[in-house]
């Protein structure tokens, strides 16, 4: 365990949840010192705001000697998957939200979630098809409308899921298709579908994220989008891909339990805007199918 | 040593034949709602011309995206240095699992 884990450990312990082998989720307040102010974990946003208050008071009471940083402290010293981010290749913020007709205009559903997708370099290449001339046409690379179908066009609206197997995905199909083609750019037109439903066949025994029990549940897109791809930078600029779809069933914690008939969903994928943020690892970078994505 | 066959052998049978069943039910049962669930998919108005409206309807509003105009920072280590740098208390926001798929 690295020192920065220690150290929240030991304001963790004397927070709202001191079970060492329970959750430690929440808010916290705390001096640079490790010193801990205020905490609470609360869907209640006055009480969270009290809290908040609470911290602030305390900091203000806090004696200068009791708020530096140790001297000493190390700090993060471990690798974490974050290292692993694709730099150079394609990262995509995916959002998905519950949809209320297959047509618009709809009303709004308020419940929404976010992902990143990683391909790395060659992977952002394989996009492309071989022939670069306007009509030429290729179908994405299995393992990569897999990754699609396995760990991103999954029902996580409401609260986590989990990924589905490879023997869950069928008729997955991806197309894209050369629009136009100038010396600094190359714009494609992707269209698709994919189909998972998942089975007794779990092929992940090493995930973080296992099946205990395992309950029914699936979801079928449709893709339609486009990209423009730089040939000269080796890069996607613009990326915009929308897969709307059925899902139906639940995970032990997407918060369907209790509404598992089927339902409408959507997602966009478009390019991850720059910062930091853009490396939050795919929920599932642990399960992905590719070599590059090795745990650290 | 067990013996094979005789009245627990003939139990196990049904009950293997029983789960047999079983998987196979469930397995036509997730066939149809796949299914189900394809034609759904295509019933969707996803056009060249329909892509920027479902992306609008998709992406979190100005409002959803409010927390975003916090400057967050992606570790806790940063939030530390950052925090003694400027004497300013620290707020620091742990979820179980993915940060990005909470619950």
């Amino acid at each position: 365990m690295g020192a920065e884990c220690r150290f929240f450990q030991a304001l963790a312990n004397v927070g709202h949840y001191r079970d060492p082998d329970g959750t430690r989720q929440g808010i916290y307040v705390c001096a640079p010192s490790g010193r801990l102010l205020a905490s609470i974990n609360s869907l209640d946003p006055e009480a969270v705001c009290r809290t908040l208050d609470a911290g602030l008071a305390a900091w203000e009471k806090l004696p200068a000697a009791q708020r530096r940083l140790p001297a000493d402290f190390a700090g993060r010293a471990e690798t974490r998957w974050e290292s692993r981010a694709p730099r150079d290749g394609l990262i995509l913020e995916s959002t998905n939200r519950d949809l209320t007709g297959a047509r618009l205009p709809l009303e709004r559903g308020d419940r929404w979630n976010r992902d990143h997708a990683w391909f790395s370099r060659a992977e952002a290449r394989a996009w492309l098809p071989a022939e670069s001339a306007p009509g030429a046409a290729h179908e994405l690379p299995t393992e990569l409308t897999n990754r699609l179908a396995r760990f991103h066009l999954v029902d996580n609206v409401r609260g986590q899921t989990l990924p589905f197997a490879r023997a869950d995905v069928t008729g997955s199909r991806i197309v894209v298709r050369v629009v136009e083609r100038r010396p600094e750019r190359i714009e494609l037109a992707i269209e698709g579908q994919t189909r998972a439903a998942s089975s007794a066949a779990w092929d992940m025994p090493t995930g973080i994220w296992t099946p205990e029990p395992r309950h029914p549940r699936g979801i079928a897109t449709r893709l339609r989008g486009r990209a423009v791809y730089d040939p000269q930078q080796a890069e996607f600029t613009e990326f915009e891909l929308v897969a709307l779809g059925q899902r139906w069933g639940f995970s032990d914690t997407n918060a369907r339990r209790h509404e598992p008939e089927p339902g409408l969903i959507g997602f966009v994928f478009r390019l991850a805007p720059p910062g930091a943020a853009q490396f939050v690892t795919p929920a599932f970078i642990d399960v992905y199918d590719a070599d590059w994505a090795q745990r650290p | 040593m067990k013996r094979s066959g005789g009245p627990h052998a003939s139990r196990s049978l049904a009950l293997i034949a029983m789960l047999g069943f079983t998987i196979h039910a469930a397995g036509e049962e997730q066939g149809q709602q796949l299914d189900a669930a394809t034609r759904a998919a295509e019933r969707f108005d996803l056009t060249d011309a329909t892509i920027p409206a479902w992306r609008d309807h998709i992406l979190p509003t100005h409002a959803e995206r409010a927390w975003e105009r916090i400057e967050w920072l992606p570790s806790f280590t940063a939030g530390l240095r950052r925090a003694d740098e400027v004497n300013r208390p620290l707020l620091l926001w742990v979820m179980n699992g993915h940060p990005l798929g909470c619950t």
